[in-house]
């Protein structure tokens, strides 16, 4: 399609607005993780001559970033996992009409989305879970990873709209062959849905390594916090240095800018299909 | 039908669908239904309390006692909140994905970029802000200065919340942008160019073609956009803690619940509330998107 | 190669999973008091770097002195996210030992009909704090003390580590004497310091308006010399009773000596400054003088070691003798928890921080005037900057202040909320501002 050049010069003008935006922020926080505090003071804006590289080695240690990191990764890694896994056995028998009451089902679930905020009685529950099943209660890991786990929310919405568009003789193929349910959806169905599976895994990667709420309020113990604690600590105690603060940024911005790296290609190529079409 | 055999091999679908049933009921659906019961009793958040029914009490305190006018002005802030980030970040998704989709150079990675910031998260996003937005040595303090103008941001009765709603936007402008993008790229193309060459303007070709063909799109994102405007409150929290005339419901609710008074039933209330609240917007945006689609 | 890549990081995340839950066992098994053999004391206090390094050093000694305890110290972000963690702990058991922010504040008397109930309290009267009365411990502390903020109905549960003192104005001397400045006796001493400082381009004070409580601190030295006639405690039982009211020309007069503050002599943007930024600017000589309380000087003292810094109560009325007396309050007390699971523990605990020697190295760290008798701070700040305004010492308004249930925000958590003056609020006048207070208070009077 032709377009005329004063459309090309505003898409472009556009564009480059929002990239000042968008990255100029993203840079200035860089910038000054490098600087030392005093150069900080003296000059919040330019741009740092001296790298302070020692400004992570201190961040760390200070935000105790090796404590939490672990945690946040066995969070982050668990609850995505079991979301996706959990998501494709809620999603895929109801596109597929494979259980009665789909419809009612699938309604009830969406309905997750805008049911009366849980907030209160949810505490009361992991209170519950404390003192009969305590491996899963207030301030467990086990219990933390389970309330971050969902088969019902956005990530099963696009699944289910996903499923619909795959071709439902492979499911016919597979049976006549003598695929089993379960192998079915592990090894034939799963992989098919890699561009889907790529935007669910970012969306609750995303949401279990940032929740910087859940923590505060179901994990109590230090052993147990993740890393957004970390961010916290400083914010507390250095709030004012904030170059340390800047480098606690990145240290907990990096590892999800990685991840997202890799399969972001996924994503932008129209994986948010299944939202769309459910 | 079911393919993958007969008899007990028929429930393995039930027994997986299972799994994320209990979670939903126990976690997530229970306890909803049990605000609901909650916010009619006196309930504490201290054990061994007991707890007695007390009707529309908590209600009434909330709407109708001495403080009740920070809770409508909660609400009236809500309500804007929603409406001004529905409008400005589908509004200008809907541009930028548009613009994006005529195969601008670079187009990808600018699609990564502007979707970045949901990966950074709240509590990243918001320190973003807070450093950019100090009041002292803040670069936008500075490049405001040029034209003498002067602000406390987050420290601002008048402009805090405006504030919110820009972070707000700036980080899920991305989000609505690929459902757009999403929609926009199942568009065939020679459908343009037949309008090209009928010369339909520009913006005819958008609305005659484009939109009806992209309204799921527009309904998903006008639902997850009202939906997370009226349930947001970690960036507020990150930001300004409430001060500021910055609460919202969805603020209230967190605040009552864990650091107001060791009431339970009345956030409980609030949580009742915000739902209602909720749903009569979804249901009118609902309605509104329906019409729309089959108008076309 | 995409392919290949997927599976790798699922089959990477599946297997951190597997480790994870062999993992979480381990940590399952903490939530017992149990922990190679020891008994564990769960203790939850604040970020706050002096007195935090102090405890835990007072924690080292005590378990080299009692092997079979470990001590779990446990601290959070301050205020708001504290209040959080304490209140989900408390109820949920998960805490021996917690200091609270201040000694207990004034529970509801027969005058104050539908009042606020302090949390404490509640917890007391659930049976959720542990009676402490008739511990050796307590007779180590000033009787007074410990009967004005730690006693509730005749029994003891709360143990004040400390006085601090609240309403004083930081001051650097080297600007002072640079101007031929002397310390202010009076409010127009003060205001015409704060001209002489302007005039020479040197911003005068420095405060923190973005985390709003800042902003009480010189407002209590104000309330306590201007309220009821230098009589706080008869103005709030008069707003209970109807017989004074916010909009009384003492309680405007606060407000409006704030607002001459604020808009005249407060830096620019004070408003977005948040709290932990203050003490840098006024380290490096940015401002001259800040409001701030006694706990901050070794702060200050740690930021700059060559600052020559003073402190002086502000002077709040004509009257320099009235001026003099500083107002403060009771800071950290301890509580021990009756439901968690070392309460012996933590009462052992207790006893030992009593002992006069392990107290003294506290108070010192921590910045606060000792509420026990003969423990000397050895601190030159305290000696010659803050002992001798103490005679007549007041307790804060926030303290004594017994807040109506549902009381509007303009007079919510004990607060006189000047940060909702112009320019910042949308309040032009004091007079506004009192008046929507006054209003406020009357709608939260419980119903007939």
């Amino acid at each position: 399609m032709k377009r005329s050049k004063s459309v090309n010069l505003l898409s472009y003008s556009l564009v480059a607005i929002l990239l000042i935006l968008y990255v100029v922020p993203l840079l200035f926080v860089f910038n000054v993780s490098f600087k030392s505090f005093n150069d900080y003071l003296l000059d919040p804006l330019g741009i740092v001559q001296n790298f302070n590289f020692s400004n992570y080695t201190e961040a760390w240690k200070q935000g105790s970033f090796s404590n939490y990191f672990v945690n946040s990764v066995l969070y982050t890694g668990t609850s995505t996992v079991f979301t996706i896994l959990i998501s494709l056995f809620a999603a895929f028998p109801i596109a597929r009409g494979y259980v009665k009451w789909g419809g009612l089902i699938y309604f009830f679930f969406i309905m997750s989305q805008f049911l009366p905020n849980p907030m209160v009685s949810q505490f009361k529950l992991m209170l519950f879970f404390k003192d009969h099943l305590p491996f899963m209660g207030y301030d467990s890991q086990i219990g933390y990873i389970l309330l971050k786990t969902s088969g019902t929310g956005v990530v099963f919405m696009m699944f289910v709209g996903y499923i619909k568009s795959i071709s439902r003789d492979l499911d016919e193929a597979a049976g006549m062959d003598g695929c089993g349910y379960s192998r079915f959806l592990l090894q034939i169905a799963l992989p098919l849905m890699k561009p889907i599976i790529a935007t669910g895994v970012i969306l609750t990667a995303i949401a279990t390594w940032n929740d910087f709420v859940g923590p505060i309020m179901y994990l109590s113990s230090p052993g147990n916090w993740p890393i957004t604690a970390g961010l916290k600590e400083f914010k507390g105690q250095y709030g004012n240095n904030w170059p340390l603060l800047a480098c606690g940024i990145t240290i907990v911005a990096a590892p999800l800018i990685v991840l997202y790296v890799f399969i972001q290609k996924y994503i932008v190529d129209g994986a948010l299909d299944g939202a769309v079409k459910s | 039908m079911y393919p993958f055999g007969r008899g007990s091999k028929r429930l393995i679908p039930y027994l997986l669908l299972l799994i994320p049933l209990l979670l939903y009921v126990v976690f997530y659906a229970g306890p909803s239904v049990m605000t609901v019961i909650y916010s009619f009793t006196d309930m504490k958040n201290v054990p061994g309390t007991e707890v007695n029914f007390v009707g529309l009490d908590n209600y009434k305190s909330l709407l109708f006692s001495g403080n009740s006018s920070e809770r409508w002005a909660s609400i009236g802030r809500s309500l804007y909140f929603m409406f001004v980030v529905t409008i400005l970040q589908n509004g200008i998704a809907l541009l930028v994905a548009v613009v994006l989709n005529q195969r601008l150079k670079g187009d990808k990675a600018y699609r990564a970029i502007f979707f970045l910031p949901v990966v950074l998260g709240v509590a990243v996003v918001s320190l973003i802000w807070s450093l950019m937005f100090d009041p002292i040595s803040g670069p936008v303090q500075q490049l405001y200065s040029v034209f003498g103008y002067k602000d406390t941001f987050f420290g601002s009765f008048t402009h805090a919340f405006n504030y919110i709603i820009f972070v707000q936007i700036w980080m899920y402008m991305g989000y609505s942008m690929l459902i757009f993008l999403a929609g926009l790229q199942s568009v065939p193309r020679d459908l343009y160019e037949a309008g090209h060459i009928d010369g339909t303007s520009r913006w005819q070709a958008f609305r005659s073609i484009t939109f009806p063909l992209i309204a799921p799109s527009f309904t998903v994102n006008m639902l997850l956009s009202i939906i997370g405007a009226m349930q947001t409150f970690d960036i507020i929290l990150a930001t300004t803690d409430g001060n500021f005339n910055t609460r919202t419901m969805a603020y209230d609710v967190y605040k009552e619940t864990f650091r107001g008074s060791l009431d339970m039933g009345l956030p409980a209330a609030l949580s009742v509330l915000q739902f209602l609240v909720v749903l009569v917007f979804v249901v009118v945006a609902v309605k509104q998107m329906r019409q729309r689609e089959v108008e076309y | 190669m995409l392919k290949r890549l997927s599976a790798l990081l699922l089959a990477s995340s599946l297997v951190v999973g597997l480790t994870a839950c062999g993992g979480s066992e381990k940590s399952a098994d903490s939530g017992s008091n149990q922990s190679g053999g020891k008994k564990v004391i769960k203790m939850l206090h604040w970020k706050q770097s002096n007195i935090n390094t102090v405890l835990e050093d007072i924690n080292k000694q005590f378990e080299e002195k009692y092997p079979e305890y470990k001590i779990e110290y446990i601290t959070t972000g301050p205020d708001d996210e504290y209040k959080q963690a304490s209140r989900t702990r408390i109820t949920a058991g998960d805490v021996d030992i917690f200091a609270d922010l201040s000694g207990m504040r004034l529970s509801p008397k027969e005058w104050t009909p539908g009042a606020k109930v302090p949390d404490w309290q509640q917890w007391i009267d659930s049976g959720l704090i542990a009676d402490l009365t008739g511990q050796d411990f307590i007779k180590n502390y000033v009787p007074s003390d410990i009967e004005q903020a730690g006693t509730y109905n005749g029994k003891v549960y709360g143990i004040p580590t400390g006085k601090v003192v609240m309403s004083g104005i930081f001051y650097n001397k080297d600007i002072f004497a640079k101007y031929g400045l002397e310390v202010p006796t009076t409010w127009s001493e003060f205001i015409k310091l704060n001209d002489t400082l302007k005039e020479n381009g040197v911003t005068p004070i420095g405060m923190a308006g973005k985390d709003v409580w800042p902003l009480k601190l010189p407002a209590f030295g104000l309330q306590a010399h201007i309220l009821g006639g230098g009589d706080q405690e008869k103005f709030i039982e008069g707003v209970w009773k109807g017989t004074s009211k916010f909009t009384d020309p003492d309680a405007v007069e606060v407000l409006e000596k704030m607002k001459t503050i604020q808009d005249e002599y407060t830096m620019d943007g004070f408003m977005g400054v948040d709290y932990g930024t203050i003490p840098s600017y006024f380290a490096t000589g940015k401002v001259a003088m800040m409001p701030n309380g006694s706990w901050e000087a070794p702060t200050v003292a740690a930021a700059n070691a060559d600052l020559n810094f003073g402190y002086f109560p502000i002077p709040a009325t004509e009257n320099a003798d009235v001026n003099k007396a500083l107002v403060g309050k009771y800071d950290m007390t301890w509580y021990v928890a009756e439901k968690g699971k070392n309460k012996e523990g933590a009462i052992k605990w207790l006893e030992f921080f009593s002992e006069p020697d392990i107290y003294a190295q506290f108070v010192k760290a921590a910045g606060f005037l000792p509420t026990m008798p003969d423990v000397k701070t050895d601190s030159k700040f305290f000696d010659e900057e803050v002992m001798p305004y103490m005679d007549g010492f007041q307790l804060a308004y926030e303290i004594l202040m017994i807040n109506r249930e549902n009381v509007g925000e303009h007079l919510a958590a004990e607060g006189v909320h000047t940060e909702y003056l112009a320019p910042g609020g949308e309040f032009k006048t004091a007079k506004e501002l009192a008046e929507v207070q006054q209003k406020e208070w009357d709608s939260a009077a419980p119903k007939q």
